[in-house]
């Protein structure tokens, strides 16, 4: 048995984070954008995910975020957090997003309303409420997805977390 | 080179009130070994900035492992932790 750390920083947010990922992963049409009129899908999940630092707002990215485990990823997300605070992340941390997750849980709004970056159809907005209420929305851009597809991420998101291992095990036969 | 505790207690309590600030919260209060995460003063983006700014004021690196409520959950323990990392000059486990 591995070595056991009372954490110190909640997890929750990466977590959530990392299923998006993988419910998007999984239905690559979530994963698209729309260049010159014509709509592309992207071959990986490349997950932005907003930091503010002081004054700044980055979008980081975890790249290849749908093939990542939960522990890799939050472990990934942590790092750029902590580099994004130190105002020290790299040029290629900040490129490539293909879907978005942003959270205002620490000035408890009821809801906010992200715009998309570049060239990614769907950001999820999350937050906490005064009443202390966690509350999903979700933006994303009407030429590529609709409102049935928004739905699905949400409805993915709120679902119970499976368990990895024994999804690993079922995906191996 | 020691820790001087008396300084960096002061040091660290400030830099807690000054982020607890930007939340609207009150944090001169908050007792040396009162948790930190426990007493609502700080969220996750406020503790890991303090673990940055830790880093940058004492020059050290830490690893994730460090991340933990045994080092960084109340002053007391960050003392520790800062003393045992200035004492040792290398990381603290």
């Amino acid at each position: 048995m591995g070595k056991r750390t009372r954490l110190l920083l909640n997890p929750l947010l990466g977590l959530m984070a990392h299923q998006l990922a993988v419910v998007v992963s999984r239905t690559p049409r979530l994963n698209s954008t729309i260049l010159d009129g014509k709509r592309y899908e992207y071959a990986g999940v490349n997950l932005g995910f907003t930091i503010q630092a002081g004054q700044t707002l980055y979008l980081a990215v975890v790249p290849d975020a749908g093939r990542k485990d939960r522990l890799t990823f939050v472990q990934a997300l942590t790092d750029l957090q902590r580099r994004a605070m130190a105002h020290r992340l790299m040029p290629a941390d900040l490129k490539g997003a293909t879907i978005g997750f942003t959270s205002m849980e620490r000035w408890r709004v009821s809801r906010h309303v992200p715009i998309l970056p570049p060239y990614v159809s769907l950001m999820v907005a999350h937050t906490i409420d005064r009443d202390e209420r966690g509350v999903l929305g979700v933006t994303y851009d009407h030429r590529v997805l609709s409102g049935a597809d928004a739905v699905l991420v949400l409805r993915q998101l709120t679902a119970p977390l499976p368990d990895e291992d024994m999804e690993a095990s079922r995906s191996q036969g | 080179m020691s820790l001087d505790r008396e300084q960096a207690g002061s040091k660290v309590r400030n830099k807690i009130i000054e982020l607890a600030k930007e939340l609207g919260n009150d944090a001169r209060r908050l007792g040396d070994d009162d948790s930190i995460p426990g007493s609502g003063m700080l969220d996750s983006a406020g503790l890991l900035a303090l673990i940055v700014w830790c880093e940058a004021e004492y020059g050290i690196t830490l690893e994730l492992d460090d991340l933990s409520l045994d080092n960084f959950g109340t002053i007391h323990l960050i003392l520790d932790y800062l003393a045992a990392r200035s004492e040792n000059g290398r990381r603290h486990s």
